[in-house]
């Protein structure tokens, strides 16, 4: 009896805590200090490897996804500078542009599987770059891109510090969180799977395919519009040049060296190396050297993404003689 | 708006168009064969140009012996590449890509530290014009032509004509049955990704002597080359010509009309209107 309730208060007990941290965590690190900006970066990158994740459960892999997280960040500033509405406003609006693009443009994109949607989506990525860095120069500024935004206010109440970042971006994380845990975790995930695994069958027992793949790509990208929103208003500008294939490569690697069985994986993923870009950034030229051979070994030795690490070990323990991969 | 401007858009697009089968041709065999997608594609172009300078300027070879030496570095990087990285995640589409993306950043970084980040060059090893009616054609661009269809031909013979080529091709058909007959398919698949990595830095070297070199040079065409794949269909070596002299044509004159800009605007645009009446490309099987 006893152990039956400790049982069922040790989840809770854990949530509690880690409630605490992630709320206090912007007086432990200080309100305006270098680490918190790490943390707020961390925070929209784990909405973006996410939503990624969403749409990879469909087995499609969106490499246009920084491509709509521009779309919301390029609306959210225009609404303030241009539309004089309220961050609010434009932060939702943002996202919600981002969501009729990407219906607009599920009809093409959705029509191919695989290796396909993975080329298209990698082009659609690399002509909206050159798109606005090139046309349209009153509106985006060309390559140099937009800089300078005021800070933005919810309600009279003034974003002074990075402190209202980091809870806005909480916020943003945690509803993120809960539709990707709900859509898995329900029957809906199910039939995301067995699009996945088996598209003509689904199809056979009645199963929409083009209308499920859209709406998993629809909320995945109208999310990353939402991210892209408090990103630019983090930054005080954008840059075309911060949506391009880098950063979709980027988002990519913590999807998948994090471990994309599990809705874990891209959190683990995100939270190592979504603040590594600035440390390693220190390395010069070594940065991407560095960052290519950690990603090729982390592939090799754990395939199923550093998630897998402690099964692995334990694996590794037991029995020591055989190799995992050799089977 | 003479006619030298039109010849000098038309050697453009003959010039891009086989860059860009060249490039293709290769992409579409390690697909076809090994089935991922090789990101690294680009840098294996950008290798075998910068080898080409790295040979004439350090040893002082001559172009065709610097150019054939690059050719076989990059074989034998690609050879190692499958043999020792590949080969871990075979069957693994997105594990594959992200070994392929680890590749690039490598080579990429490497590049840029041994041999620099400004741009290269390479003197061309012919001089001159040839007068066509009136119009000059510079030697310079006629030697890249003929060894890109030199390459295409030994391509073509290679796949066709030779028992390697044979096994290469049923491996591609159907791996299975390739491996009852008796067909090592370790060997076709280092030996598919070696060629194609070699297609690749071939096409470097051969445009070395036209354009600059640096760390770089690989993305644009590894775009290219993609728009060019998805156009003739994946796996598929004639829609990889195909779709390599239509988009070479469409570049040279949109890019001469309007802007480079305009020219990644309008591949894509083509792009998406085949896509909605041919999913699977101009010669992609349906």
């Amino acid at each position: 009896m006893k152990l039956k309730r400790l049982k069922l208060t040790m989840p809770v007990l854990y949530i509690f805590v880690a409630a605490i941290i992630l709320l206090a965590l912007p007086y432990i690190t200080g309100v305006n200090s270098y680490w918190l900006r790490i943390f707020v970066i961390i925070g929209i990158n784990t909405v973006m490897a996410l939503t990624l994740r969403l749409i990879l459960l469909t087995g499609l892999m969106n490499l246009a996804h920084p491509t709509f997280m521009a779309i919301g960040a390029y609306f959210s500033i225009f609404a303030m500078t241009r539309f004089q509405l309220p961050f609010l406003v434009g932060l939702i609006g943002g996202g919600l542009v981002a969501g009729i693009c990407a219906l607009i443009l599920s009809y093409p994109f959705l029509r191919v599987k695989g290796v396909y949607f993975f080329l298209i989506t990698l082009t659609f990525l690399e002509m909206f770059r050159i798109a606005i860095s090139n046309y349209w120069r009153d509106w985006f500024n060309g390559a140099d891109g937009i800089y300078g935004l005021m800070a933005p206010t919810i309600g009279g109440f003034q974003f002074t510090s990075l402190a209202p970042f980091y809870y806005l971006c909480l916020v943003v994380l945690l509803i993120t969180f809960a539709i990707c845990w709900r859509i898995e975790k329900s029957w809906s995930g199910s039939v995301l799977l067995s699009i996945r695994d088996a598209d003509m069958l689904s199809r056979c027992v009645g199963i929409n395919i083009m209308s499920w793949k859209a709406y998993v790509f629809v909320i995945g990208c109208s999310l990353a519009g939402v991210a892209g929103g408090i990103l630019a208003f983090l930054v005080g500008g954008v840059n075309p040049n911060n949506f391009g294939f880098p950063y979709a490569v980027d988002i990519q690697v913590f999807v998948i060296v994090g471990g994309m069985g599990t809705i874990w994986g891209p959190i683990l993923g995100a939270l190592l190396f979504g603040g590594l870009g600035d440390f390693l950034r220190g390395l010069g030229g070594y940065a991407l050297l560095v960052n290519g051979s950690v990603l090729v070994l982390i592939i090799l030795f754990l395939p199923a993404g550093l998630i897998d690490f402690p099964s692995r070990i334990r694996q590794l323990i037991r029995r020591p003689a055989v190799d995992a991969r050799e089977k | 708006m003479d006619a030298a401007f039109y010849l000098q858009m038309t050697i453009t697009a003959v010039v891009l168009s086989l860059l860009y089968i060249l490039m293709a041709s290769g992409f579409n065999l390690v697909f076809g064969i090994i089935g991922i997608v090789n990101f690294a594609h680009g840098t294996f172009y950008m290798l075998g140009a910068t080898f080409v300078y790295w040979f004439m300027k350090s040893y002082g070879w001559s172009y065709f012996f610097a150019g054939i030496a690059s050719v076989a570095l990059a074989y034998g990087i690609g050879w190692l590449c499958e043999r020792y990285l590949m080969r871990g995640v075979r069957g693994d589409i997105l594990g594959s890509i992200i070994i392929t993306l680890g590749l690039l950043m490598i080579f990429q970084s490497a590049a840029q530290i041994i041999w620099g980040e400004w741009d290269k060059a390479v003197p061309s090893p012919v001089t001159g014009v040839i007068n066509i009616g009136g119009a000059f054609l510079p030697w310079e661009t006629v030697l890249p032509m003929v060894g890109a269809l030199v390459v295409m031909m030994l391509l073509y013979w290679f796949l066709m004509y030779t028992k390697l080529g044979l096994s290469l091709r049923a491996v591609t058909n159907n791996r299975e049955a390739a491996a009852l007959m008796g067909i090592n398919i370790n060997f076709s698949y280092s030996l598919g990704f070696a060629i194609g990595c070699t297609l690749a830095a071939a096409a470097g070297v051969l445009i070395a002597p036209l354009w600059s070199i640096s760390s770089t040079m690989g993305s644009t065409p590894l775009w290219k080359t993609f728009i060019v794949v998805i156009l003739g269909g994946m796996g598929s070596l004639p829609g990889a010509v195909v779709a390599g002299i239509l988009l070479g044509v469409v570049d040279s004159f949109v890019t001469t009309l309007f802007s480079s800009a305009a020219a990644h605007i309008f591949g894509f645009g083509i792009i998406i209107t085949i896509l909605v009446f041919r999913p699977r490309g101009l010669m992609g099987q349906i």
